[in-house]
């Protein structure tokens, strides 16, 4: 750092503050205003500031780095040498630089003086976007047009006016065209304030300084990042992320990526993937790119700006033709869930293979079960009024940590808020009548994993609610790390007048007005190291607490209780763990 | 003669302030006796009472008031010494808390253990029953179930009991009948409910807060029937009350029972007192800021009135129930100045605290902070901090600058400080810009009125970089939560669940409600006799139909009820308020309302800050001494004379550069910047 002036280190470190407080006030902005609830309470977006090159200066969501700068990437140069300080672009083009067709993106211009100086994007999961299935997830597409409309570049705002016949064709395209609007206008509402916020920074700090501490942001978060790889032995770690199935009838699907040290940075190779999925479950490239990183991230902790030094100190391969790197027209509806996980997944194994500590930062398994609602209103035509979503109820249970039981949801995947049972009741006709922890489903170990939840909800008869499900982690589990033991599965059963049935993993269009009981259950964390060497007593206090039962205790902790008094038997206790 | 009197106990100091009919205030500082409380408080009120040439027991029969401002809430949360505590809950649903709707406060943090359990599940007990969204009974409460679990409660001992039954806002029988079961079963034990300490919609947020208070409510309980023992017992003749975290005094007796609603109860003080001191000095849009030791608090005082919230988080526990909207970051004197990996020049968040303290205290400290840079700046005088109580070490903190900043960054050890100073104000700034930025306001349109220790040597550099043109610093500065304890008036905060669309509201059924909030209001208020006249404030929150996040909008009615005009008043004024935090509105879209509010004020005779006339202008009187003192904007060290707080006097006009050392703080009077004491003895500093 010797030669740097110390004005520049810390103007540039205020400046550099004040750039993540602009995302911050955009992703409250959008989170308070949305109108549907992916949005406000799930999160499902981010906010980031661009630079004039479409670098990705500052941003609120790590799970977007990569969708955010494809994105704009695409915008910009769709429209190179075409594009005004007031206009804005949006698109959701899985094949653009994206990854779903649910994921609308807009990049707004900040024209300051004669040029454009900044970009202001954000990019929101929406209500629906047409296809075959309302939402969007459409787990038996065999082509991305079953999934929804693609749209490519397409300028809705020029000049600072709206174009009508490009918002319509927009809005229009989808099933709830208010919702679609209520969070387009969100979205708007948003890149405005960060124009605004944008624009008196300048006004603040001049042009050049704001533009100096921006890449000097973008090369300090590339140095923050490498001088923690450092922590990473030379050599090559390989790891694993399996998925159970794609939706059309494959089977364990597998993402290997291997992780090289080299100089002060690292390779991740995800080439040797299995070969993309004839289904919905495939990542593009930008959405693999993003999901890779994230274990990474854990080495950072919370405080490092996300931006495009990140991407600069990993290099990140793929195989075209993958399941991380699709060829048009695949469909693509599930990568933020799967193979993203699986992806997640990989990296993190082959990352705690180098350093064990490091264990425990993975994503989620994360199920489909949803159910759409189906009228007849003019002329027999069967048109879908709404959706709801039911695994988000949930919550799969997050990995052990290599020093401590897990907790709560997998870190990245706890940016959104589980919803509220009383508020969606009051919303929806379904009755939550359970949503507990599930026993036994906490991956075992020296640390244990979150457990899983049992969510039973209650459809009542004359329902118009068609089901679907596309259930993940019910064959693989989130497995342990260091010996320890994989989390519980997932499961899905339904019953309804005296009959009971267990879903096996797909389940569309399922009539639900005959009155219909769900009972799910979300998979637990995998643990960290030998249960064995897990304390007794701790053992005891999660028997007492109802996490492990009488009878895991004895046989995966060998830990032995008076099943009456759950008193230790430390005699016993002794036995079964010199066994 | 009677007095008044305001305490505030905090964990260094216990402060106190009294006044008279003549409205003469006299204060005091004196060490917080930890564990036993009301030792330090008996200690202040020992000194009161030789102020004014009396015995103990002397002032206290003549004191009609005694308010106090707490932290024993957030303590008894920090050090999780609350109660033995069991929850009951409905069956199928004791998780919620541990769910916590997946809240995690750093997501890529590897090492951040779970919250610590409060209520551990073995004792959080389901039992049979359900109420829906509409307040119909759709399980009734299984009896057999409820005792059970009661007497399952009893066997652990608890201490407390909290109860939350979804949708128990709608309709509480059921948690009622709990509470009637374990006055039988547990004679003694309180009961907390969830329906009574925030009926209002989202059952984690409910449950958290109700928790917390179960959890503190023993211990809180204890202290203050302590305290009130022992002010009667040295001869107190007349009432206590406490400052609650909405700015208003509350009666001792609700305090215990509602300990959650006590969480900012002592730095709700300093708000309150900085909003009426402002006041008087002409200044009724202000930010506070109270920057001490390990933390710094901005709030927004609009029209006089703090700004309230509910979004409070207390040692990872939600707390939702509605009070002085108060933004604290980790940005003290004691924060600490480090180098990070990627070079880059930091300032917190750990802090030093007070042991072992910054560098220069020298009690073993050997990290750089915030106090050591103000220190080789020369903005605080190494013979003066704390009235020249305690000598600082200023070689000492010049070599840990020089050899942990200076060194890596290649500057010399002034341009380093500097660095500190300034990473520090920009955090400063920042929180701010959060309390008004981010909720649609502009700081230009308010003045800055600092106290705590520090804040008034960094508000200078702070307000041009905000655009605020005047500073305003209270001569009560060290002591001002226990002073707006002092002059704080009576209030209670009910809060409803009221949700329908707004086109489906009735004028009547809204009344009714309101009325009966009004009612249970008036209720608590207690100490009837001691209000002058009362006023009530009614809020309606609003959202668009498909939101998730509402808008409080209040409700211009002059009368006890709300008028047709008043309610279409206030449904149109959401809209602007939508617009104004989040810049755009869709009045075409349905709206809906969630909740109402209801503040019930009860105004009572304040002893009065007196107004001072004017003397001459000049301060060479209070000048004592000058030192070379850094300021960036001159990029030098600038003699800078140093006046004694304690001989200036109103009407004096001190232009920057200067110091002004006050026993407690220090004012930084920045070059080109003014400072007058008013009236008040406030000092006004105008900014460029």
């Amino acid at each position: 750092m010797s030669g740097t002036a110390p004005l520049d280190v810390v103007v540039a470190s205020i400046v550099r503050s004040k750039l993540g407080s602009i995302v911050d006030d955009m992703a409250t902005t959008l989170a308070n205003t949305a109108h549907s609830s992916r949005i406000s309470t799930s999160r499902a977006f981010a906010s980031a500031v661009l630079d004039a090159e479409g670098q990705v200066v500052a941003l609120d969501n790590p799970l977007h780095l990569d969708t955010i700068a494809g994105s704009a990437e695409a915008c910009l140069e769709y429209y190179r040498f075409a594009t005004a300080s007031d206009d804005v672009i949006l698109t959701n083009d899985p094949y653009g630089g994206g990854s779903t067709v649910q994921f609308f993106t807009l990049v707004a211009p900040l024209g300051y003086g004669d040029e454009i100086v900044a970009y202001l994007v954000v990019q929101a999961h929406m209500s629906d976007i047409g296809g075959v299935v309302m939402g969007n997830y459409h787990p038996t597409a065999i082509e991305l047009w079953a999934e929804g409309a693609r749209f490519t570049p397409l300028k809705i705002v020029v000049d600072g006016k709206r174009r009508r016949d490009a918002f319509d064709t927009v809005v229009l395209n989808g099933r709830d065209p208010e919702a679609f609007l209520g969070d387009l206008d969100a979205m708007l509402a948003t890149a405005e304030i960060g124009r605004s916020r944008l624009t008196a920074l300048i006004d603040e700090y001049g042009l050049a300084t704001v533009e100096g501490a921006a890449e000097a942001s973008i090369a300090y978060a590339e140095r923050r990042l490498r001088a923690e790889l450092a922590r990473v032995p030379a050599g090559t770690y390989e790891g694993a992320g399996a998925l159970d199935h794609d939706g059309q009838g494959r089977e364990d699907l597998v993402v290997r990526a291997t992780l090289e040290r080299t100089g002060d940075g690292v390779v991740i190779d995800l080439s040797a993937s299995d070969d993309q999925s004839a289904g919905f479950a495939n990542s593009p490239v930008s959405n693999t790119r993003a999901y890779a990183l994230l274990p990474l991230l854990a080495l950072l902790g919370d405080d490092v700006p996300y931006n495009e030094g990140l991407r600069r100190a990993v290099e990140i391969k793929t195989r075209p033709g993958s399941l991380v790197d699709p060829a048009f027209p695949a469909p693509t509806g599930w990568c933020r869930q799967h193979p993203g996980f699986e992806i997640a997944e990989a990296v993190s194994h082959a990352l705690s293979e180098a350093v064990p500590e490091l264990a425990g930062l993975g994503f989620a398994n994360q199920s489909l079960l949803f159910s759409v609602r189906k009228d007849v209103r003019v002329g027999g035509v069967q048109e879908q009024l709404g959706v709801t979503d039911y695994a988000e109820l949930g919550p799969p249970g997050a990995p052990a940590q290599s020093e401590g039981d897990g907790w709560g949801k997998p870190g990245p995947a706890s940016v959104g808020l589980l919803p509220s049972v009383e508020e969606f009741e009051s919303e929806v006709e379904a009755t939550i009548t359970r949503l507990e922890f599930a026993p036994d489903t906490a991956g075992a170990g020296r640390w244990r994993g979150a457990p899983g939840t049992q969510t039973e909800i209650r459809l009542p008869e004359g329902s118009k609610e068609k089901l679907f499900a596309c259930l993940s982690g019910s064959v693989h589990g989130h497995e342990g790390y260091a010996s320890g033991g994989a989390g519980g599965l997932a499961n899905l059963e339904l019953s309804s007048g005296g009959e009971s049935e267990t879903v096996p993993s797909l389940l569309q269009d399922r009539d639900m007005s005959p009155g219909v009981e769900l009972s799910f259950r979300s998979p637990g964390g995998g643990g960290f190291g030998d249960p064995l060497a897990r304390p007794r007593e701790a053992v005891r206090d999660d028997v007492l607490a109802g996490y492990v039962s009488v009878e895991q205790a004895r046989v995966v902790y060998g830990v032995a209780l008076d099943p009456e008094t759950l008193e230790l038997d430390a005699e016993a206790t002794a036995t079964l763990r010199e066994e | 003669m009677s007095y008044q009197i305001g305490i505030d106990v905090g964990g260094t100091f216990t402060d106190l302030v009294a006044g008279d009919a003549g409205g003469v205030i006299f204060k005091t500082k004196s060490p917080s006796t930890p564990g036993a409380e009301s030792e330090g408080i008996m200690a202040s009120l020992t000194d009161a009472a030789a102020h004014y040439g009396l015995g103990l027991d002397e002032l206290l029969a003549s004191t009609e008031v005694i308010v106090l401002g707490t932290t024993v809430v957030t303590n008894t949360m920090l050090e999780y010494s609350g109660a033995n505590t069991g929850l009951i809950t409905t069956g199928g649903f004791r998780d919620v808390i541990e769910l916590r709707r997946s809240y995690r406060e750093h997501l890529f943090d590897l090492r951040l253990p779970a919250p610590h359990p409060i209520i551990p599940r073995h004792k959080r007990l389901g039992v049979t029953e359900r109420i829906d969204f509409r307040g119909d009974v759709q399980i009734p409460l299984n009896e057999d179930e409820a005792r059970a679990a009661v007497t399952r409660l009893k066997e652990l001992d608890v201490e407390s009991v909290a109860v939350c039954f979804l949708f128990s806002f709608m309709n509480p029988a059921h948690e009622q009948r709990i509470r009637e079961i374990v006055e039988a079963e547990l004679p003694g034990v309180p009961v907390t409910l969830s329906s009574e300490i925030l009926p209002q919609v989202r059952e984690f947020e409910r449950l958290s807060t109700t928790m917390v208070n179960a959890y503190t409510r023993p211990k809180v309980e204890r202290y203050l029937t302590d305290l009130d023992e022992s002010l009667k017992d040295a001869g107190f003749g007349g009432e206590l009350f406490v400052m609650h975290s909405h700015g208003g005094m509350i009666h001792v007796d609700y305090a215990g029972a509602h300990s959650v609603e006590l969480l900012v109860s002592g730095p709700a003080g300093g708000v309150v007192a900085g909003a009426e001191i402002s006041s008087l000095s002409g200044y009724r849009d202000v930010i506070t800021v109270d920057m001490g030791g390990t933390s710094y608090d901005a709030c927004l005082v609009k029209d006089s009135e703090p700004a309230s919230g509910t979004e409070a988080w207390v040692s990872r526990y939600r707390v939702a129930t509605p009070m002085v909207d108060i933004h604290t970051i980790g940005a003290g004197g004691g924060s600490i100045a480090w180098i990070d990996d990627g070079g880059a020049l930091r300032v917190g968040p750990q802090s030093a605290g007070a042991f072992p303290g910054p560098v220069c205290y020298g009690r073993g400290g050997t990290e750089p902070t915030v106090t050591d840079a103000d220190l080789v700046l020369g903005y605080i005088s190494p013979d003066y901090f704390l009235g020249g109580k305690m000598a600082l070490d200023a070689d000492a903190a010049r070599a840990a600058i020089e050899e942990k900043i200076a060194g890596r960054l290649g500057t010399d050890v002034i341009e380093a400080a500097s660095g500190i100073f300034r990473i520090a104000n920009n955090s400063m700034s920042n929180a701010v810009r959060h309390v008004t930025v981010a909720q649609g306001r502009d700081p230009r349109d308010f003045a800055m009125c600092v106290f705590g220790g520090a804040g008034a040597i960094h508000a200078g550099a702070q307000a041009p970089d905000l655009g605020i043109k005047t500073i305003l610093v209270p001569k009560a500065a060290s002591v001002l939560s226990a002073l707006g304890n002092q002059v704080s008036n009576f209030k209670i905060t009910k809060v409803q669940s009221f949700i329908r669309r707004t086109s489906d509201v009735e004028l009547d059924e809204l009344n009714e409600v309101f009325a009966e909030m009004l009612a249970r209001a008036e209720a608590d208020l207690g100490a009837q006799e001691k209000v002058r006249e009362t006023s009530t404030a009614r809020y309606i929150d609003i959202r668009y139909v498909g939101q998730t996040h509402e808008v409080t909008v209040p409700i211009r009615s002059r009368t006890r009820r709300v008028t047709e005009l008043n309610l279409n008043t206030a449904f149109s004024e959401f809209h602007d308020l939508h617009e104004q935090l989040y810049a755009f509105k869709r009045p075409e879209h349905a709206s809906e309302v969630l909740t109402l509010r209801l503040d019930l004020i009860g105004k009572r005779d304040t002893a009065q800050l007196r107004s001072e006339p004017f003397g001459a202008e000049d301060p060479a009187p209070a000048l004592k001494s000058s030192r070379d003192v850094y300021f960036e904007e001159r990029s030098e060290f600038v003699e800078t004379p140093v006046y004694d707080g304690a001989l200036v006097e109103p009407g004096q006009l001190i232009a920057g550069p200067a110091i002004i050392e006050e026993p407690d703080t220090t004012i930084v009077v920045r070059p080109g910047q003014e400072a007058m004491s008013d009236h008040y003895r406030t000092y006004v500093i105008e900014v460029q």
